[in-house]
């Protein structure tokens, strides 16, 4: 039993040089002295879709696209694409829990903001919520100003669907 | 019929071993930080990291290709490694510390009592190869 124990050790003894060598060899060597777990999620995911505005009309009106309006709740009353819903960028708590029963029947969600840069926050937020909504999200390219630009159809007041959206980012 | 047993068990749980700790091998930071989550000795756990992988390959290796008479030393030192892994993962269930098991790599599911009892079959079957093995050199046939 002795004998066995002292191989048994010898091989466990063997195992562990080996890895400390391997370690110091290897370039994503673990560092022994220090070692903080990383604490960010590294995963990043790919870029969302972007939609032109031609495209983005064309999608326009169908029963399971929800176009979602991420701006300022003022900027939203001013003008919007005409049947999107409000869902602004800082949407917490219950607005955000109704705004994503509004999107979880939806197929695709077309998110935008004044610029294509501006929706990309919420398109990540959205994508990250849920696996199944990350590859239906899209972005409108160029925003509500290429939208406008393009004379694509607007609305304006605030929205009568989220009321509670439009009121709660209000400050 | 013992040697049939000591055969599956030696070859079973030897591969599981290597394949363990060539799993973990392949990304050290993300076992060295799985480590880290079970809360337990946590300075040390750079260390366990980088030097329990290979002593699950040489010790699973070992249960395979060594001759016999070092076959119950390998059986022994997985035995060794598993009342590790054991009392590792028991603490983290009776702690209540959400941690991936991390024992066949990332994807392994949490630690549960389920793992305990996974961890406390293998012991079993490791002490099983130790006591089945056995213990002299082989016998020389008569000429």
């Amino acid at each position: 039993m002795l004998g066995s124990l002292a191989r048994a050790v010898a091989l466990l003894a063997l195992g562990g040089a080996v890895g400390l060598a391997v370690n110091v060899a290897r370039k994503d060597g673990v560092p022994l002295a220090g070692f903080a777990p990383p604490t960010e999620c590294k995963a990043e995911l790919a870029p969302p879709q972007l939609a032109g505005p031609d495209a983005a009309a064309a999608l326009c009106g169908r029963p399971d696209v929800v176009i979602a309006d991420t701006r300022p709740a003022a900027r939203y009353a001013e003008g919007h694409v005409a049947g999107a819903i409000h869902l602004p960028c800082d949407a917490a708590g219950r607005v955000a829990s109704e705004a994503m029963a509004h999107l979880d029947a939806a197929r695709t969600i077309i998110v935008y903001g004044e610029v294509t840069e501006d929706a990309l926050p919420v398109a990540a937020t959205l994508r990250r919520r849920s696996p199944e909504l990350a590859a239906r999200v899209m972005v409108l390219r160029g925003g509500f100003a290429a939208w406008s630009q393009a004379g694509q159809a607007c609305a304006s007041g605030p929205c009568d669907d989220c009321k509670t959206t439009a009121a709660s980012s209000s400050p | 019929m013992k040697r049939a047993l000591e055969w599956i068990l030696r070859f079973g749980l030897g591969a599981l071993f290597v394949y363990a700790g060539w799993v973990k091998l392949r990304d050290p930071t993300a076992f060295a930080t799985e480590v880290t989550n079970y809360h337990f000795f946590p300075s040390l756990a750079p260390y366990l990291a980088v030097t329990l992988p290979p002593a699950e390959l040489v010790a699973g290796a070992g249960l395979i290709v060594l001759p016999r008479e070092w076959r119950r030393a390998a059986a022994l030192a997985v035995a060794l490694l598993c009342a590790m892994f054991t009392v590792a993962v028991a603490q983290a269930v009776a702690r209540h510390i959400n941690v991936d098991c991390g024992c066949f790599g990332g994807a392994s599911g949490p630690v549960t009592g389920v793992t305990v009892l996974r961890d406390l079959a293998l012991l079993a079957g490791a002490i099983a190869i130790y006591a089945l093995s056995p213990s002299g050199p082989p016998r020389a046939r008569p000429a």
